[in-house]
């Protein structure tokens, strides 16, 4: 048999390509129970959270003053909340709030407390009832949770909303106003 | 397939923090130093206690936010750390009404006594000004001012004091009509 130039390159490269992949799979022998490692990076449980909007978790008293005058709120002691998700599965509510503070860039958290409000007054418009109402400044959004198999395959995918989500650091007061 | 959206994501955070820096205004106020009694310089911990004169920068910040005739929103002192979960926390302030303001000129004046400095941020319906303030003092309170003017009726007040990067003090504000 007449073997060319050009033939034999081919037959030396298809060699090769056998040595390595002879060496991965000494490197990555198949497991007992037949599976191949590594099969689907994205298998296991993910969280996405979308639609964020800022949310007033209420606190303590609802200071109300008027008609009209000065509404004002004593320091009050020792709060604190914890996330409120709202979905028909089991969610990790850490792995919630790491997606939205990547997502977001927010500084969320699990549960915040602190151990003091402030004094704090406002001046109401006449004729007006003012409420004063300490809280943290947190957050309300949808959030999915969905799980890949090992084979890539979407096994679950539910959607819910986060209710209440803290944030780690931000907090104060919100005044508004009611006519009774 | 799913792709992860979480690079995109601080890539937009770095960019708006970019942006945000960018945009604040660094000019110093007119500030007027105050007489008073004032409490030592702060410390630095080993740990994340609070640090003990905080309380002190506290009463000092507050004895010096005093009710004047043009005062709207008077908003008591409270310190720029505290202590969630056994670890030292910076608070942000943030204070929001619904109220209907006439128009004209607004003036936010933040006291604060202790070390650090803080940007602050004045909403008066769609007007708003973010400063970074003049650096606390323990010697003295320096009143610093944000000013925001509006022509039109408004329907909310927002004021928010952020710390940057560890601040020891205690802060007081208050909302001026002028």
């Amino acid at each position: 048999m007449i073997v060319t130039h050009r033939t034999k390159r081919t037959v030396a490269a298809a060699g090769f390509a056998a040595a390595v992949l002879a060496q991965l799979v000494v490197a990555e022998p198949a497991r007992a129970d037949g599976v191949t490692p590594f099969a689907c990076a994205e298998a296991g449980t993910h969280y996405r959270t979308f639609s964020k909007q800022d949310l007033h978790i209420p606190l303590g008293i609802d200071f109300k003053s008027g008609p009209g005058g000065t509404v004002t709120a004593s320091i009050q002691y020792n709060f604190s909340t914890t996330i409120s998700v709202s979905i028909s599965a089991t969610v990790s509510t850490s792995a919630i709030v790491a997606s939205a503070e990547t997502t977001f860039g927010i500084n969320a958290s699990v549960t915040a407390s602190i151990g003091s409000s402030y004094g704090y007054s406002h001046n109401i418009t006449a004729g007006k009832y003012g409420h004063l109402q300490f809280g943290n400044w947190g957050w309300r959004m949808g959030v999915e949770k969905y799980v890949y198999d090992r084979n890539c395959r979407l096994t679950s995918d539910v959607t819910g909303t986060v209710t209440r989500m803290p944030s780690a650091a931000s907090w104060g007061y919100r005044y508004w106003e009611t006519s009774s | 397939m799913r792709k992860p959206k979480g690079a995109w994501a601080l890539v937009a955070v770095a960019v708006c923090c970019a942006v945000g820096l960018t945009a604040c205004d660094v000019r110093r106020s007119p500030a007027r130093a105050t007489s008073s009694t004032l409490p030592p310089s702060p410390t630095q911990s080993p740990n994340d206690a609070l640090p003990p004169q905080l309380s002190e920068y506290v009463a000092a910040a507050e004895r010096a936010n005093t009710q004047q005739p043009e005062t709207v929103i008077r908003a008591g002192a409270r310190p720029s750390l505290v202590q969630a979960d056994g670890r030292r926390q910076a608070m942000v302030v943030r204070d929001e009404g619904d109220i209907d303001l006439s128009p004209g000129n607004y003036q936010l004046v933040v006291y604060c006594v202790g070390a650090g400095t803080l940007y602050a941020h004045l909403a008066i319906g769609d007007e708003s000004t973010i400063k970074e303030l003049p650096p606390c003092a323990v010697d003295t309170v320096v009143p610093a001012t944000v000013n925001v003017s509006t022509t039109r009726r408004a329907q909310r007040v927002s004021v928010i004091l952020i710390p940057v990067g560890e601040v020891t003090a205690g802060v007081s504000y208050q909302v001026r009509r002028q």
